[in-house]
């Protein structure tokens, strides 16, 4: 009986997501781009969690750590494609294909954390400001409009410099740059639920003003935000690679897109009887790139038909 | 009968930018146990706020500025006006309880019906449900054997449940039940909340309960909407309930299903219900008594046959003859209502007052006894006694 109960409590708790789950296949089943959206990025999480079966690390010049790209020999001329390097190899030899394998991942968690990072800050304060209103909404929105204010990439450009080159720099640069635009937009829908009479009748039933946010104003409000944040994940990811490119990125080596297409800066253009020569340094990375963000904008737009509830059974 | 909640001069003010609306100047009413108060006037002449005001819910720019509310709950009467936002929480929805106006927005549109009544139940009776599905776990454990596993879990949910009705705020709990898997032990609790929910979904006249609690709203008719909205606010079997025009937005045939609804549930809950409404004919179907309002206070208190028989207030009075019925030439009151920035001074209504005297734009009038239980604030009928 105990065990059976048990199963029953399981069928009944998981019955009702997996059925939303079944939905939400049909809906993206019915549009061709959002498969295709879905294909991409299914095939790019596939290679970031097979990376170490796609390209074993272990080769002597990495000394130990996965994410930098094994590297044969100092010579600055990129080597086109041969059976040792499927992609060829970028200015000092480091290797395209490992490259691009790893750097897959390092995309993916530019691209989550940047994008988790600013909207848990923008919630916050998008939140208070929304539902409060009067003198906290006036201070949070106007610190708001502050950042707003400067160019977005220059800013950025700055912060790294003063928290120094790297990786997690970019991510905390571009999380303080990107959630202005998430918070005014959850301040707004905020603003509209606030006034809903079931907003009303959540705090006539006696719930406190946290429950009455997060169980009754986000669920109705965080659809468009959802949708943003999924469509930036992708330009997150090109802005990411912009500043490798600019030299603002992790240490040479590190397996990155931006940084190798920084690498192929110098040669796009070989000589005048092989002007594309040297093609596979920079149209690898940057194909890679280019669906990167393609798969996240199909996926935001697939996103927006499935997750909110007022639009999606029609 | 002794009063469940007593309004007395309550004053609302809006601070507004074009300047102070002076939305209730001086409410005074009471709702006995047990009885049906209609409160009528028309448009923005202060109903709804009189009603939010007894959950002390007003919208930002407003103030309470004056007056008490005193509510007669279990323990004893409570001030509602100066209560601290904890009691008021723990009142709400448990002991006072609203109806809205359109039960299309009153729903939330992201839950079923089940969770949204399943909310009020968790936030008011969570004591006694866990108790109920701590009796059917014993009942498991008397029936089953308690072979190795089958025992180790019940003993484990045991536990749970023990801990749950001993220390209902214990964040351990909290915590374990943000846990997937872990946290299926709230199913025995979630099986006890639904059998209440299908229960009082059966008693709001809900064909098929076990099917509707698992709909969204918008898959829902108005009418349906608004006896789930009924179900929420009775769920927790409040003393008062707050009842907003629940039928303005519905058509006449389910007005009348849900007027003897309410009628009915009033019966059996034994609750008392305030019943605003701009509507005559729903007065006359509901109410026990009436009281009627203009412009921010209240002119006129009667028993309901009472006030159709014999309306004292010159507001009242025209009030009922401007009912159309046919046959009769039909009446409107002359004028318009008063803009609540620049009311007009004294008693309220005398730039549309047919009897209006020298006195009436002097002096506010108070609210006297002329015969039993019929209450007026107009200087005709001050004279008399004096």
């Amino acid at each position: 009986m105990g065990v059976k109960s048990w199963l029953r409590n399981f069928k009944t708790e998981i019955g009702p997501t997996l059925k939303e789950l079944k939905f939400m296949i049909g809906r993206i089943k019915k549009s061709p781009l959002s498969v295709m959206g879905v294909g991409i990025l299914a095939f790019f999480i596939a290679v970031a969690l097979l990376a170490p079966v796609l390209a074993p690390p272990g080769h002597p010049s990495q000394r130990g750590d996965s994410y930098r790209m094994p590297q044969s020999g100092w010579a600055a001329e990129p080597q086109p494609p041969d059976e040792n390097h499927p992609f060829g190899t970028t200015q000092w030899q480091y290797d395209i294909y490992y490259g691009t394998i790893w750097g897959t991942r390092t995309a993916l968690r530019i691209g989550f954390m940047v994008v988790g990072g600013a909207l848990a800050v923008s919630l916050l304060i998008g939140c208070l400001a929304g539902y409060y209103g009067g003198i906290v909404d006036e201070l949070l929105m106007r610190f708001t409009d502050i950042i707003w204010a400067f160019p977005g990439l220059i800013l950025a450009m700055a912060l790294i410099t003063v928290l120094g080159p790297s990786l997690d720099s970019i991510v905390i640069a571009l999380v303080l740059v990107g959630w202005p635009s998430y918070a005014r937009v959850i301040r707004g829908q905020i603003l509209r639920v606030r006034e809903e009479d079931y907003v009303e009748a959540a705090k006539a039933v006696g719930c406190s003003d946290f429950r009455v946010i997060w169980k009754h104003i986000l669920p109705n409000s965080i659809y468009p935000i959802v949708i943003m944040a999924s469509l930036d994940i992708g330009a997150v990811v090109l802005t990411a690679a912009a500043l490798s490119f600019l030299g603002l990125g992790p240490r040479p080596g590190y397996a990155d897109w931006g940084q190798m297409i920084s690498f192929s800066r110098a040669y796009i253009y070989k000589n005048a009887q092989d002007p594309l020569g040297y093609w596979f340094t920079w149209t690898i990375p940057g194909i890679f790139i280019f669906l990167f963000v393609l798969g996240w904008n199909l996926l935001g737009d697939a996103f927006r038909d499935i997750l909110d509830p007022t639009q999606r059974r029609r | 009968m002794s009063k469940l909640i007593e309004i007395q001069d309550l004053v609302l003010r809006f601070y507004t930018y074009e300047g102070v609306v002076k939305a209730l100047e001086g409410v005074n009413l009471f709702v006995k146990k047990g009885e049906t108060l209609g409160l009528v006037g028309e448009t923005g002449c202060g109903k709804t706020m009189t009603g939010l005001s007894i959950f002390s819910l007003i919208p930002a720019p407003g103030q309470i500025e004056g007056g008490k509310i005193l509510f007669k709950g279990e323990d004893g009467i409570q001030e509602l006006l100066s209560s601290d936002e904890r009691t008021l929480m723990s009142i709400r929805g448990k002991n006072i309880s609203m109806i809205f106006q359109e039960p299309s927005s009153a729903l939330n549109p992201v839950y079923t019906v089940e969770n949204q009544i399943a909310e009020v139940f968790l936030h008011h009776r969570r004591g006694e449900l866990v108790k109920s599905a701590l009796e059917g776990l014993e009942r498991d454990i008397q029936d089953g054997d308690t072979g190795s596993l089958k025992g180790f879990i019940y003993g484990l949910e045991r536990k749970i449940y023990n801990r749950m009705s001993e220390k209902p705020n214990s964040l351990s709990l909290k915590l374990l039940s943000k846990i997937p898997i872990v946290n299926m032990y709230q199913g025995r609790l979630k099986e006890a909340v639904r059998k209440e929910v299908v229960k009082i979904l059966r008693e709001m006249e809900i064909g098929d309960p076990e099917r509707v609690a698992d709909m969204y709203p918008h898959e829902l008719s108005g009418g349906m909407q608004q006896r789930v909205v009924i179900a929420m606010a009775l769920s927790c079997n409040p003393m008062l309930l707050v009842a907003d025009e629940p039928t303005t937005s519905l058509d006449v045939t389910i007005q009348a299903q849900i007027l003897s609804l309410i009628k009915r549930l009033k019966k059996e809950y034994g609750s008392s219900i305030l019943y605003i409404t701009h509507d005559m004919g729903v007065i006359a179907e509901i109410c026990d008594r009436v009281a009627v309002m203009y412009a921010g206070s209240t002119c006129e208190v009667a028993d309901v046959i009472e006030l159709f028989k014999d309306p004292l207030h010159p507001y009242a009075k025209a009030l009922l003859e401007s009912i159309p019925r046919p046959g009769k030439e039909f009446k409107s009151i002359i004028g318009t209502v008063p803009n609540l920035i620049d009311p007009p001074s004294g008693c309220r209504f005398h730039p549309r007052c047919p009897n209006a005297m020298e006195i009436c734009s002097k002096a506010k009038p108070k609210m006297i006894e002329i015969k039993k239980d019929h209450l007026v604030a107009c200087h005709l009928y001050s004279r008399h006694t004096k």
